[in-house]
């Protein structure tokens, strides 16, 4: 191979678009040296990133001398963490008791139709997940929903699928 | 001591012991399945209720520390009853498919199963349908077959070190798994599926070759690193089927790595030779061992006769034992009367401390080793060593290695780097500079441990200096092969007669070999072809008046030679090995594959020319007990020899200097699956690593272009050669390694352990 080739080719570096993890490094950081840092800096992270990805559980395993496979068990064994990116609004359908009476199926049903997801599935766009709940103490106002942090009462389907549109036309 | 009474009989213990210790002190069986002894306690299956009188609650035998005055039961009605639930929770959970099961026979929960005397399951079964996962090359796991019980996460954790898998998901989701279910990729130890109480983890290289009942098993010790492990070889009809461990025996608690548990193979081998082969007119002809011993007495008398007796010389290499090596030094002294015994062993450095220290230790400092890679059982104990809180380890190496997890400290760089580091930490032990706290952590501990490399000049002035600067520090040389040291005690080095006394006469192997002073050379298992050192050799080797070569394979030597003997391996001989502690260990003939052994080829050799050597094992053992002093009083199973010295102190600064020119820096690799020659007969180690690769780091890979397995040209001076890529972590920019025993990079070396290359793709 001549000289020339082998310089093409070095100029020929593939630049990859990679998610920045050096806010997983700051965030061990804070941790370094201490017990106990598995599960906090796990929360931070996905606190950061809304997820955690292969890459970051890598990345933090090499920070806190812990193997990736061992926090993939840590992580698996805890309802509160996830491995895939979640919506920009994580809707919250309540599967319970009182609001399956009153028709919370539907509910789920209307989101599949607006955005094509199923429990636990997130939007392509990243705009939504579903996440079916039990009771959130709202029984009153059955069938209930929450959009992050905002509750829904007294739901129908119509009036459940203006409230999706709107969020779904918010702008960014 | 506490007092406990179980089932009526009282026994003291240490007040910290567990129920399940004192029940095994009073002879008392309790059944287990969760609980391993080299492992902390768990208490996850219940197998081992106990009751413990005046407590309500039923308790896990495993896990409950005694108190003074208990009394325990382990055996009633209840308690059997329970048991017997137990077992068949278990079951339900487990599918019942022991015909199809390799582990069948040699299963704890088939054991467990007759043992409560369960004989009949009343619940269904769970569906048993998940495919096995063959991403281990070496062992195969059913999810399906597993119980649950953790050992082997455990003992990956607790010993290995390497998490390689873990508990995945929680309740009856639970599986044992690795990280985004990628494919299993460990050390391949097998640590985790000696442990494994049923069929979920089993033996690839077994796998359905033999059932348990039918082999023999026959302790020994492992023939490939010298860690000195004691193995149970486990055998048939003169065939090796496995290669197990016992806990209880020897250094290693059961303990293996790759190469000693998976690595056997070897012996059974189709490239085995079988047959003498006596060259003529350039090419090899097979002959009765009877001719090619006379044919060999018959040169050997000959050229005596013309160039005298130092015209002769013998290369020992540190696979024979110590029977032999003492052999072949008498051989070569007595027999033809020449001090040429040669071996590639160092003779600076002699063995200090053993695994107790290691473990022992609360400031250890590993020098420029990859110490989990060339010796992994030391390396166990190391980490052992690191994982305990109040302790100090510390790493001086260009890469990061997997120590990295139990490290109080890691220093990586170019290789020049790292040796500035340790000046300046023995500036730092001398009073000052950046190092100076570690330096004075070091001198103040109680048992300081330095574990290094005694084949590099540079590391062997660094450990004297070391050795001179902390009195108290305890040093570790490293040896490579299984009987590395033995050899050297033994005195197969022109420098010492067996058991260190200096000798007058001192030929270099180079230069007798340059200025044609050697005539006739008798290799007995070595290759030099294969040393960096040594690796140009070939040309002189090929034309020496006479070259005979012992080896239980054709080797690349052998291939030059005019007569080649096939002989045994280890699992085919009696004799003692002597490990990197100066542990004298034997090991037991187990199988015969038609070949003679090094000790009887010198014998029949000898008396050819006219003298008897002894032959049985049991008279070359009392004759070293006899002319090796050091071996006076040694227990041939187990003692330590005690050396007359550590280092011998003549060590000169030399700084390193890369050879060549090129942008990236090469320093040379260890591998864990391979030494390079013998190893890489082992088609199942061949497999996983098939040829010697660059390991680069993941920015210089894509700056190159080149990915994990793809092929890269390497060039140095005028050799232009292509290598395998590994991408690892933790390798410097700007620096890579490489393997230098295999016989694709040994003669790269030659100039140098450190050069300066150019890399580039390979295309195509
Ligand atoms: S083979 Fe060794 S390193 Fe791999 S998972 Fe088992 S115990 Fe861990
Ligand atoms: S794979 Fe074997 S050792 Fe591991 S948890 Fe399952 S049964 Fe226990
Ligand atoms: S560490 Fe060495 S002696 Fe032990 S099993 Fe491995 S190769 Fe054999
Ligand atoms: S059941 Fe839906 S809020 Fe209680
Ligand atoms: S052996 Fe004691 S709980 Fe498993």
């Amino acid at each position: 191979m001549s000289e020339k080739a082998i310089e093409m080719q070095d100029n020929q570096e593939e630049v990859i678009q990679e998610i920045d993890l050096s806010a997983v490094d700051e965030i061990c950081a804070k941790y370094s040296g201490k017990k106990g840092a598995v599960i906090p800096v796990l929360q931070q992270v996905q606190e950061h990133y809304g997820y955690l990805s292969r890459e970051m559980i890598e990345r933090i395993g090499e920070n806190l001398n812990v193997s990736p496979h061992q926090l993939y068990g840590v992580l698996t064994f805890y309802a509160q963490f996830y491995t895939t990116p979640r919506g920009k609004y994580v809707i919250r359908v309540c599967r319970g008791t009182a609001c399956h009476v009153k028709g919370s199926g539907r509910i789920s049903e209307v989101v599949k139709e607006e955005f094509g997801i199923g429990n636990g599935e997130t939007s392509s766009d990243l705009k939504f997940t579903l996440e079916e709940v039990s009771c959130i103490g709202a029984c009153g106002m059955a069938p209930v929903i929450m959009i992050n942090d905002k509750t829904y009462g007294n739901l129908t389907p119509e009036n459940a699928r203006a409230i999706f549109r709107e969020y779904a036309n918010k702008e960014e | 001591m506490v007092t406990v009474k179980i089932d009526g009989r009282e026994v003291q213990v240490e007040p910290n012991s567990t129920i399940l210790q004192a029940a095994e002190k009073a002879g008392v069986h309790i059944p287990v399945l969760c609980h391993h002894k080299t492992l902390n306690p768990f208490g996850a299956c219940r197998v081992c209720l106990v009751e413990v009188v005046g407590n309500p609650k039923l308790m896990t035998a495993c896990t409950t520390p005694v108190t003074d005055k208990m009394e325990i039961v382990t055996q009633n009605e209840k308690l059997q009853k329970l048991r017997r639930t137990v077992i068949e929770l278990l079951l339900i959970n487990h599918p019942l498919d022991c015909p199809v099961c390799d582990k069948g026979g040699d299963c704890m929960l088939q054991d467990l199963t007759f043992e409560v005397g369960l004989t009949n399951v009343r619940f269904d079964p769970k569906p048993n349908d998940t495919p096995f996962d063959h991403t281990n090359p070496f062992i195969e796991r059913d999810i399906d077959r597993c119980v649950l019980c953790g050992k082997c996460v455990r003992i990956c954790d607790e010993v290995v070190n390497i998490q390689a898998i873990s508990f995945i998901n929680r309740g009856t989701e639970t599986y044992i798994g690795t990280s985004f279910d990628q494919p299993w990729n460990c050390e391949y130890c097998g640590q985790c599926m000696s442990v494994c109480p049923v069929g979920s983890l089993n033996n690839r290289v077994y796998l359905f070759k033999n059932r348990p009942w039918n082999l023999e098993k026959t302790e020994s010790v492992c023939g490939f690193c010298s860690c000195g492990c004691s193995i149970i070889v486990e055998h048939e009809d003169n065939e090796v089927y496995k290669i197990s461990e016992d806990p209880d025996l020897g250094v290693n608690h059961g303990f293996l790595c790759a190469k000693g548990r998976f690595g056997y193979e070897l012996i059974n081998s189709p490239e085995r030779e079988k047959t003498p082969k006596i060259k003529k007119s350039g090419e090899f002809s097979e002959s009765s061992i009877e001719e090619a011993i006379e044919y060999v007495a018959a040169k050997i008398g000959e050229i005596k006769g013309k160039y005298g007796a130092d015209s002769i010389g013998v290369l020992v290499s540190p696979r024979v034992t110590n029977e032999e090596a003492f052999l072949a030094q008498k051989f070569a002294r007595e027999v033809i009367g020449s001090n040429n015994v040669f071996s590639f062993e160092t003779v600076n450095a002699l063995p200090e401390g053993t695994y107790e220290d290691v473990e022992n230790s609360d400031n250890l400092i590993v020098l420029n080793i990859d110490v989990t890679e060339s010796n992994p059982v030391l390396g166990y104990a190391i980490r052992r060593m690191g994982r305990k809180e109040e302790t100090t380890l510390s790493v001086f190496y260009p890469k990061v290695t997997s120590l990295k997890r139990v490290a109080t400290n890691f220093f990586t760089g170019k290789p020049s780097e790292v040796y500035e580091k340790i000046e300046n930490f023995i500036n730092g032990l001398k009073g000052d500079g950046e190092f100076k706290d570690l330096a004075d952590s070091f001198k103040g501990a109680k048992k300081p441990v330095l574990v290094y490399n005694p084949y590099d000049e540079l590391d062997l002035y660094y450990a004297n200096e070391i050795k001179t600067l902390v009195n108290n520090v305890i040093t570790v040389p490293c040896r490579l092969k299984n009987n590395s040291q033995g050899i050297v005690d033994m005195g197969c080095t022109p420098y010492y007669k067996p058991g260190y006394v200096k000798t007058e006469a001192q030929a270099d192997f180079r230069k007798v070999l340059e200025d044609g002073s050697l005539r006739a050379l008798v290799i007995l298992g070595e290759n030099p072809l294969l040393h960096p050192e040594y690796s140009d050799l070939g040309d002189i080797l090929g034309k020496l008046d006479f070259l005979a070569v012992t080896d239980p394979f054709m080797s690349e030597v052998a291939e030059l030679s005019e007569v080649y003997i096939p002989v045994s391996l280890f699992a085919e001989k009696d004799g003692t090995f002597t490990n990197f502690e100066g542990r004298v260990q034997s090991l037991n003939k187990t199988v015969d594959n038609g070949v003679i052994s090094d000790l009887e080829f010198l014998a029949l050799l000898s008396a050819r020319l006219g003298v008897n050597l002894p032959k049985g094992i049991d008279e070359v053992q009392d004759l070293i007990r006899k002319e090796v002093p050091l071996y006076n009083d040694v227990d041939f199973n187990g003692g330590t020899v005690k050396y007359p010295f550590v280092l011998d102190g003549a060590f000169a600064l030399k700084k390193v200097s890369p050879k060549g020119k090129g942008k990236f820096k090469v320093f040379p690799g260890s591998l864990r699956l391979h030494s390079g020659s013998f190893t890489r007969r082992s088609q199942d180690l061949s497999r996983v690593y098939a040829e010697p690769a660059v390991e680069i780091n993941p920015t210089d890979a894509s700056k190159l272009n080149v990915g994990d397995g793809d092929y890269i040209i390497l060039k140095f001076e005028d050799t232009t050669r292509k290598f395998r890529v590994a991408v690892v972590k933790g390798m410097p920019d700007g620096v890579v390694s490489l393997p230098n025993d295999f016989k694709e990079t040994a003669d790269l070396f030659h100039k140098g352990k450190y050069l300066k290359v150019d890399l580039v793709k390979h295309n195509g």
